[in-house]
């Protein structure tokens, strides 16, 4: 099974769209709570969409607004302006 | 390109990160960046360094404003409803007492240290990337004094914090640690500091440790510690960063990255055990063990960070395995030396209640049972005859990691690790083989470790001739700021303010 | 291995070297068996004091926390220095024993295991 790679938000409203959208768009995604903090873990790679984001909160959204509530990550990152790509290398 | 066109992500950062250094003219390169190729690392194309983030300047500013804006409305609102009351137990409040006396001065060395090493990289997106990291840290510093302040008003043990960071035995342990780091060249500091620590371990103080505090009702901890760990995403992206880019450059730099792998890697587990104590034994409400934090942060995600470099030739860190050994009883170990030597610490110490032992045994299963509980619950009952237990001798310490040598032999919990190395004629002692090969790399550094229980027969602590006077030239003021929690001040007042807090119109009338 | 550095070479002394113990040394004592006390512990003594007085005065009083102690016997004790088997003459100093500046001493006393003989 290859290697999970995991993004840690803050569990506050700001969030919950960008949970919602990476959910929707990640099905081995697995999300787990703990006080205070979302960890979502995903086998090889995790794509963040800006359009589902959007799509969710009905706005402008620009994926560099994922450091405001952003704790941490594990994976290699590619990101452009449309696509945040966390993956290991196979 | 059109004019009038938004320039995409990775247009913006190529203009906003290149070009803007130049060749020197008067000087030769390498006399100007003296540090940046002395360690042995050979660069054949600075362009190839690339922040995966791509955040500019510009960007930076916008998106580090809207963070302390939350952050500081959030504080205001904490110290205005006096949200010191609505945390769990006076006694989690050990656990922040040693952020702020441990953790907080690291913050200002971090900045420190990626100021200088910003300086010494003739590459303009290295040079951008350390600058960024340096601000954030000094952000870091403020936001944490600026939360605890709050804390000293009601609380003991608070106030001394710099004046301990050059004095305290237990502070010398992360004081060592990072100026360890900032000693070494700036592509060491940039390993130790935003990948080994930062990548690899870190995840385990901010993620359950910060999460336990939110489950201890500390807003103000929650609040700067999940805003700080923002940055330390960006951190721990330029700490992969910098260690594939040395990778890439050249194959000679393959052997000079892993022995720092093996080194941070060791000094950072060392260091971590206190947070693992602080998660374990000083926050009253638990989220998760240090055994299963160890589990997910390491074993799982650390781990899968070295399959991904497998492919440079890089393997596994030297002796995680003795990591694994541990992980059933590091904190234990750690918080019964704690305990004994409480008499010199700036925070309280205690056996905890029986549903925290229940839960230990849950959670560490038959080893806890067989041998660590009944140490505690032995220590419990002396404390409630009146025989608190204190050591009043100074500890061996480590020649590398300077924590006091407790930790036991990796197959045997009952016996004590020490390791006995030479350097010019003189012996020194470690707490391990990871400490000792560490310093058996550079023994003309760590000789000149400053270790407290020497300084202190050396008559070099102001003249203390034992740990009680050696606690006063802490500023510590015996069994305020010190010892015991229970019957302690904080205790009392805890107890009082809570009596009031309950208490109804009624009761006042 | 050593460091590798800009400039001058880089050689220091020992920040502990016994030049700083006006005629004193500093060493190291572990009793086996007896994790009550957590870490090996550390002594500051003059050479010539006989080794069977600093065992009573200076380290009996460290171990008077134990229950083990009070039966604790010296002279009957198994001792290592430096990790290699010793016997120690409790009549003779500190220096004609061997004791060295940081000389690590560890001892186990026949019959003394720890609180309900588990190591504690």
């Amino acid at each position: 099974m290859a290697d999970k790679v995991f993004i840690a938000l803050q569990n506050n409203a700001d969030a919950q769209p960008i949970i919602l959208a990476i959910a929707a768009d990640n099905p081995e995604a697995v999300v787990v709570e703990s006080p205070g903090m979302v960890k979502i873990d995903c086998p090889g790679r995790l794509v963040i969409r800006r359009a589902s984001i959007e799509a969710q909160i009905g706005r402008d959204f620009d994926l560099q607004e994922l450091h405001l509530n952003l704790i941490s990550l594990g994976g290699n990152i590619d990101e452009d302006d449309d696509e945040f790509v966390l993956s290991w290398q196979r | 390109m059109a004019k009038g066109k938004k320039l995409g992500l990775k247009e913006r950062y190529a203009l906003m990160t290149r070009g803007l250094d130049w060749e020197t003219s008067y000087q030769p390169m390498d006399a100007v960046f003296p540090y940046d190729h002395y360690e042995g690392i050979k660069i054949k194309d600075w362009d190839g360094w690339a922040d995966p983030f791509r955040l500019t300047m510009d960007a930076y500013w916008k998106y580090q404003a809207e963070k302390e804006r939350k952050l500081y409305a959030i504080l205001d609102a904490f110290q205005q409803n006096n949200g010191q009351l609505n945390i769990s137990e006076a006694r989690y409040l050990s656990a922040v007492k040693l952020w702020l006396q441990g953790i907080t001065p690291l913050e200002y060395a971090a900045h420190r240290g990626f100021a200088h090493a910003g300086r010494a990289f003739r590459g303009a997106g290295a040079r951008i990337a350390c600058q960024m990291q340096s601000l954030d840290e000094l952000r870091h510093a403020q936001t944490q004094l600026h939360a605890f302040s709050h804390y000293n008003k009601f609380f003991h043990g608070f106030h001394g914090f710099a004046h301990m960071r050059d004095r305290a035995w237990y502070l010398s342990i992360p004081k060592s640690f990072f100026e360890d780091a900032m000693t070494a060249g700036p592509f060491e500091f940039v390993t130790s500091i935003s990948f080994a620590f930062e990548y690899v371990l870190t995840n385990l103080l901010f993620m359950p440790f910060v999460s336990g505090a939110a489950y201890n009702g500390d807003m103000a901890t929650t609040t700067f510690g999940f805003s700080a760990q923002s940055d330390e995403s960006r951190h721990m992206t330029l700490g992969l960063e910098v260690v594939k880019f040395m990778l890439q450059q050249h194959e000679d730099n393959v052997p000079i990255v892993q022995a720092w792998l093996d080194k941070w890697f060791w000094r950072g587990y060392r260091l971590l055990g206190l947070v693992g104590t602080m998660m374990d034994y000083m926050l009253p409400k638990k989220v998760m063990s240090w055994q299963e934090a160890w589990g997910i942060y390491w074993e799982e995600n650390g781990i899968a960070l070295f399959h991904d470099l497998a492919r440079y030739g890089i393997r596994l860190p030297k002796h995680h395995e003795v990591a694994a050994k541990e992980k059933h009883r590091l904190t234990h170990e750690m918080w019964l030396t704690l305990y004994q030597y409480g008499n010199a610490l700036s925070l309280h110490t205690w056996i905890p209640d029986d549903a925290e032992l229940d839960w230990m045994s849950e959670k560490y299963g038959a080893s806890f049972d067989e041998r660590y509980r009944p140490r505690l619950v032995y220590l419990r009952e002396r404390e409630q005859r009146g025989e608190r237990y204190f050591n009043n001798r100074l500890p061996m310490v480590c020649q590398v990691c300077q924590i006091p040598v407790f930790y036991t032999e990796p197959d045997d919990p009952l016996v004590q690790c020490v390791r006995i190395v030479e350097a010019g004629g003189t012996k020194h002692h470690c707490c391990s083989d990871g400490c000792a090969d560490i310093f058996r790399r550079e023994p003309e550094k760590y000789v000149q470790a400053l270790l407290p229980p020497q300084q202190i027969y050396r008559g070099e602590a102001g003249g203390a001739r034992d740990i009680w006077e050696y606690a006063a030239w802490l500023h510590l003021e015996k069994d305020v700021d010190t010892g015991e929690y229970r019957g302690s001040p904080d205790q009392q007042h805890w107890a009082q303010w809570q009596q009031a807090h309950k208490a109804t119109p009624a009761d006042a009338a | 291995m050593s460091v590798k550095h800009l400039g001058e070479a880089y050689e220091y002394p020992s920040e502990n070297r016994i030049e700083r113990y006006g005629g004193d040394i500093n060493f190291y004592v572990r009793w086996e068996q007896h994790l009550m006390f957590a870490c090996p512990a550390a002594y500051r003594a003059p050479v010539a004091m006989p080794f069977g007085d600093f065992a009573e005065q200076m380290l009996r009083p460290d171990y008077a926390a134990h229950p083990d102690t009070a039966r604790l016997d010296f002279a009957r004790c198994v001792w290592k220095l430096d990790k290699a088997p010793w016997q120690p003459d409790l009549g003779k100093s500190i220096a004609d024993n061997g004791i060295g500046h940081m000389s690590y001493i560890e001892f186990s006393a026949p019959g003394l295991d720890g609180l309900d003989g588990k190591g504690y």
